[in-house]
């Protein structure tokens, strides 16, 4: 049983040179109540992934899946509406600014009812008393004051926790939380993650955690999603990633950013990828990180395949660094 | 020791605001800042959003005047530079801004920007200045025939190249960066900090870094100054302040950066409650509202700065450093 269950899942976007694949073939599983971590570059996908499993990417993208599953449901056979209205029930998103995800126009009280009445709950003040609730959930003091504000009048912080609070309202089975502390200063960032954390094992909510920061995920989640360039580079236990990752591109990803706690001589380099991350419609033959990865060789013009790697995961590389390579500190 | 590139003293920025219902209020910026920065080394000023960090980098290169206190460069104050050798004084220090894209112009080819700082400052002929272009755009890895695009031609990371090239161009001494990674993809994130170091080698550079990545800041600075609401919490020497900070601030800075090989556990749920920021805290230490230790005197009046080997840490009741957070 899976709370979310996805196979090769694409989506395309007309340009002028015909359809561009932004995602291509994603297959993905989620346990319920797991907690997943997905990290990327800008442009590697992740947040279309997130959009196309909430049904809320534009109407002039074409999307294709050999199976999508929510909750055991198969979203494939549900016509549209019934579509919508399942997933709304089982599973909510946030995004990454709370600032221009809320409404300025209206107080905090009148969004949070919005969404319980959508959610069915139609006497006022019933509205009024969860709506109270829900924020001191989520950790918000002086709850009814807050109900009378607008967004501007609150923090940054404050207002995540807001939009976490909506997303919750009907207790949904999953949550999409695509980059939630981008925005966000990091004491308060550790506020954030702490209360998704405590939701989840609260609750049994899945939760997955779109983010580009390897380190956010290490204390979170069980299992991390690599991807790049629309596409699943690895997909491992957090452990087996963070201390032996087998993907070039995942290493380098680890290896770029420096982490405090790692002792550093003046002036030593940091490891990087040279390049940048290629055009979606203008992408590489075979291997997408080809170009950029240090270990390519001529095989890497034909597409590897994502395949399982014995006690580790899976892995989309036709030559997998070497287990514990990077505890040694062998070249790449 | 050798004098300082770059030495602030005081430096304070009082910014008025008029409200509509009369009453008037001050917002302190920065508030009685002060260090020294050495030739050839980096410091790094970290802090919040909001704790007067960018503040604080306009003042250095001139963009805002400060109320009060004085920047020296090579010992001459720029305040009582005058008039006219006031170009010539900030050349010596040049800023990279937080976003590329927004920094550069975009109607302008990258040639133009990059010449019009010589324009301005310098009695170049037109070929001399091409030549001094050319130069330093292969010194932030960039090619000469690049003069000729535009900047949106470019990738994030290339932007930040020509920006730091821009910052070049006048061979300044003190460079002061604004969060120039932010706006970067990870892995160009690296590149570029790679670029800075070795230009620091190269050109015996001096780094004022703005950052709210400890981790880049960890790895990048030979100093650190912590601010929180304008005010100097701690400073020092890096390993000092990674490994023995002294501030409650600082260690709760570094206790919630999230690390995935540290000694520290972190996310721990030690003070989850957000405070009410806003309450007035102008006589006491500013942090005293969210600080796990504070007492009534934190509150009362504003710490001292007690000098601890060489470290500088605000507070009534510096931590030990193996005190347990």
């Amino acid at each position: 049983m899976s709370l979310l269950h996805i196979e090769n899942l694409s989506v395309e976007f007309p340009t002028h040179k015909g359809y561009v694949r932004v995602l291509d073939k994603v297959s993905l599983r989620m346990k319920e109540a797991e907690v997943l971590g997905v990290v990327g570059e800008s442009g590697s996908g992740k947040s279309m992934m997130a959009l196309a499993v909430m049904g809320l990417l534009s109407p002039n993208a074409r999307l294709t899946a050999d199976y999508m599953s929510l909750n055991n449901q198969d979203l494939m056979k549900l016509s549209g509406e019934a579509r919508r209205q399942f997933v709304a029930q089982n599973a909510s998103i946030i995004f990454q600014e709370p600032q221009s995800s809320l409404n300025p126009c209206f107080t905090i009280g009148a969004q949070i009812r919005e969404t319980l009445k959508l959610h069915g709950v139609r006497q006022r003040r019933k509205q009024q008393e969860q709506a109270i609730e829900l924020l001191n959930a989520v950790g918000i003091n002086e709850p009814e004051t807050r109900l009378r504000q607008y967004p501007h009048q609150l923090s940054g912080g404050m207002n995540q926790r807001v939009m976490i609070a909506m997303a919750v309202a009907a207790r949904p089975k999953l949550l999409i939380a695509d980059e939630p502390t981008t925005a966000l200063d990091v004491t308060i960032q550790a506020q954030i993650i702490e209360l998704l954390l405590d939701l989840n094992r609260q609750h049994g909510m899945g939760l997955m955690l779109i983010t580009h920061d390897f380190a956010l995920l290490s204390e979170s989640t069980q299992r991390v999603c690599v991807m790049y360039s629309g596409q699943i580079m690895e997909n491992a236990s957090t452990r087996n990633i963070l201390e032996s990752p087998r993907h070039p591109y995942s290493r380098a990803l680890l290896e770029s950013i420096p982490h405090i706690g790692e002792r550093h001589h003046k002036g030593q380099r940091l490891y990087s990828l040279k390049g940048i991350i290629p055009a979606i419609d203008h992408l590489p033959v075979g291997c997408r990180l080809g170009p950029r990865c240090p270990r390519a060789s001529k095989e890497c013009v034909k597409t590897p395949r994502l395949e399982t790697i014995e006690n580790h995961g899976l892995v989309r590389c036709h030559f997998p660094l070497a287990k514990d390579s990077l505890a040694k500190g062998s070249e790449l | 020791m050798r004098a300082p590139v770059l030495a602030v003293e005081e430096l304070t920025k009082i910014y008025r605001l008029t409200d509509w219902r009369a009453a008037k209020k001050e917002i302190r910026a920065t508030d009685g800042i002060t260090f020294q920065l050495y030739r050839g080394q980096t410091l790094s000023i970290v802090g919040e959003s909001g704790s007067g960090k960018s503040s604080l980098a306009k003042q250095l290169v001139g963009i805002e005047p400060p109320t009060s206190g004085r920047i020296l460069i090579n010992n001459q104050d720029l305040a009582k530079v005058a008039r006219k050798e006031r170009r010539k004084a900030f050349q010596k220090i040049r800023m990279v801004f937080q976003n590329p894209h927004s920094s550069l112009n975009p109607h302008a080819r990258i040639g133009a920007t990059l010449e019009e700082p010589l324009k301005i400052n310098s009695k170049l002929d037109s070929k001399q200045r091409r030549e001094l272009v050319a130069e330093v755009l292969k010194k932030v890895g960039l090619r000469a025939e690049h003069t000729q695009r535009f900047p949106h031609m470019f990738s994030g990371g290339q932007q930040q190249r020509i920006a730091i090239a821009r910052a070049l161009i006048l061979d300044p001494e003190v460079i002061v960066a604004d969060e120039p990674l932010s706006a970067l993809d990870v892995s160009v994130q690296a590149q570029i900090l790679n670029l800075l170091m070795r230009l620091q080698e190269e050109l015996e550079l001096s780094y004022v870094f703005i950052s709210h990545d400890l981790g880049v800041v960890e790895h990048i600075s030979d100093q650190v100054l912590v601010m929180y609401r304008g005010q100097m919490m701690e400073y020092g020497e890096v390993d000092q302040i990674f490994d023995a900070p002294k501030h409650p601030y600082t260690r709760k800075l570094l206790s919630s950066t999230p690390s995935y090989r540290n000694t520290v556990k972190i996310l721990k749920k030690t003070h989850t409650r957000e405070f009410k920021d806003k309450a007035a805290v102008s006589s006491g230490c500013p942090f005293a509202a969210r600080c796990p230790y504070a007492k009534q005197q934190c509150i009362e009046s504003r710490p001292e700065v007690h000098n601890i080997d060489g470290q500088l840490v605000s507070c009534h009741w510096p931590l030990e450093s193996n005190a347990e957070g």
